[in-house]
This record gives structure tokens, C-alpha cells and sequence, in this order.
């Protein structure tokens, strides 16, 4: 699997940084950030203690390509493998542009093809449609990936159950 | 596993407002992992791969 080379930082609050870049052309940091979702997980204590805000940043050039995937798919069963066996990887597709579907799908095939190789990751995904009265329907993609081992996944499982309850009984937002 | 949800306008901006918070908080968290990486990024931008 051909990858780009990356580098790897720990930051003093914990998170983990990884970066690379594709030849001048474009720059990517893949992030591991333990206080991304940390205000809105206070009543969910295993994602709090065990989760981890996953966010990929593309800067540059928009390309795409499969040494760019494998790069990532490496990072990420690079954290999972190494840095944190016990993490659940909590991610939400970046909306601003529209292009979330188009996100959750790539997200989706890497997570697949990831599958066909070497079955030990987990992956649970929640779709959420919002009424947003004027505009139409806005659909958001999150979930989490973990390893396929981690003996928490059943908790993990439950409370994101639950936090989609919530979603949808009171919202979630904090003032 | 995969599962969907539903929110109708009665409920919506409560979760809206959620989703909104997050994307706040990814582009403030990103300036803050720029900053820590700085040096790292400067010698990538110098010496690309």
C-alpha cells in the first residue's frame, strides 16, 4: 500500500496530530482531539473518557488520489493500532459546503475497503435528518470507529444510542 | 451498523445549533493544532515530499 510519509505529534492536552504533505501540492492534518465533543458528552462518560474528535483538514490543492487514502487509512489504524487501543473515534462530516453525503460516502468506502483486508475495525454510523422548517431537509452524518475488540463497544454503542435519543427528544446544544 | 434519525422543525434548532458548535469548535481547534505544529509545517513547506 503506497502511502505518503507523516508525522506524528502529541500535544499537551493529550490530542494526537498527524500531518503530510502530497509534494507541495496539497497538505493534510489528520486529528485526534480529546476535547472536540468533550462539552456535549458530559452525560455519555465512556465516549468522554474514551473518545477522540476525529477531523481531517485538507489545505492546498483539491485532489484526490489513492495514495491519499491509503495515507489516511494508515493514520487512522496507526492511532487505533498504536497510540490508543481502547479509543472510540468520534467523527461528524463537515457540512459547511454541502458535500457531506459525498464525505460520508468516501468515509464509508475507506472504512469498506479497510474491511476486505483485515476485518478488526468497527464502525457504527448515524444519519440525521433535520426539518429545517424553510429550507428543506439538512442531513448530518456521525458515528464512530473503534477496533472490532475493544471491549467497551457495547457501552460505547449504548451511549451514542442514547445521545441520538436525546438529539431528537431535547437536541443536544448547550447555551 | 447503521442508523438514522429523524428531527422534525419542532426540534430542529436545538440541533442545528449543536452541529453548528461543532464546526465552531473543529475551525478554532484547527488554528490551535496550526500553532503546535508550526515548526513541523514549516519544514514540510520547505521540504515537500
Amino acid at each position: 500500500m503506497e502511502c505518503y510519509d507523516y508525522f506524528k505529534e502529541q500535544i499537551d492536552d493529550g490530542s494526537v496530530v498527524y500531518l503530510f504533505d502530497t509534494g507541495g501540492a496539497s497538505f493534510f492534518t489528520v486529528t485526534f482531539d480529546i476535547n472536540l465533543y468533550a462539552n456535549h458528552l458530559d452525560r455519555f462518560p465512556y465516549l468522554l473518557k474514551n473518545g477522540y474528535g476525529l477531523s481531517i483538514y485538507p489545505e492546498g490543492e483539491k485532489i484526490s488520489s489513492p495514495k491519499i487514502s491509503n495515507t489516511i487509512k494508515a493514520i487512522l489504524a496507526d492511532f487505533l493500532d498504536t497510540e490508543d487501543k481502547e479509543a472510540f473515534l468520534l467523527y461528524h462530516c463537515d457540512y459547511k459546503d454541502k458535500k457531506q453525503a459525498a464525505r460520508n460516502r468516501l468515509f464509508q468506502t475507506w472504512y469498506l475497503e479497510t474491511k476486505q483486508k483485515c476485518d478488526i475495525y468497527y464502525k457504527y454510523s448515524l444519519e440525521v435528518e433535520i426539518d429545517t422548517g424553510d429550507d428543506g431537509k439538512v442531513k448530518h452524518y456521525v458515528g464512530f470507529i473503534s477496533k472490532d475488540e475493544n471491549k467497551g463497544k457495547g457501552e460505547a454503542i449504548e451511549e451514542f444510542e442514547q445521545f441520538s435519543v436525546d438529539l431528537v427528544k431535547e437536541g443536544v446544544a448547550k447555551n | 451498523m447503521l442508523k438514522k434519525v429523524f428531527i422534525s422543525s419542532t426540534h430542529s434548532k436545538k440541533a442545528i445549533a449543536f452541529f453548528e458548535e461543532i464546526n465552531k469548535r473543529k475551525e478554532e481547534a484547527k488554528k490551535k493544532f496550526n500553532e503546535t505544529t508550526s515548526r513541523i509545517r514549516e519544514k514540510l513547506a520547505k521540504n515537500p515530499a
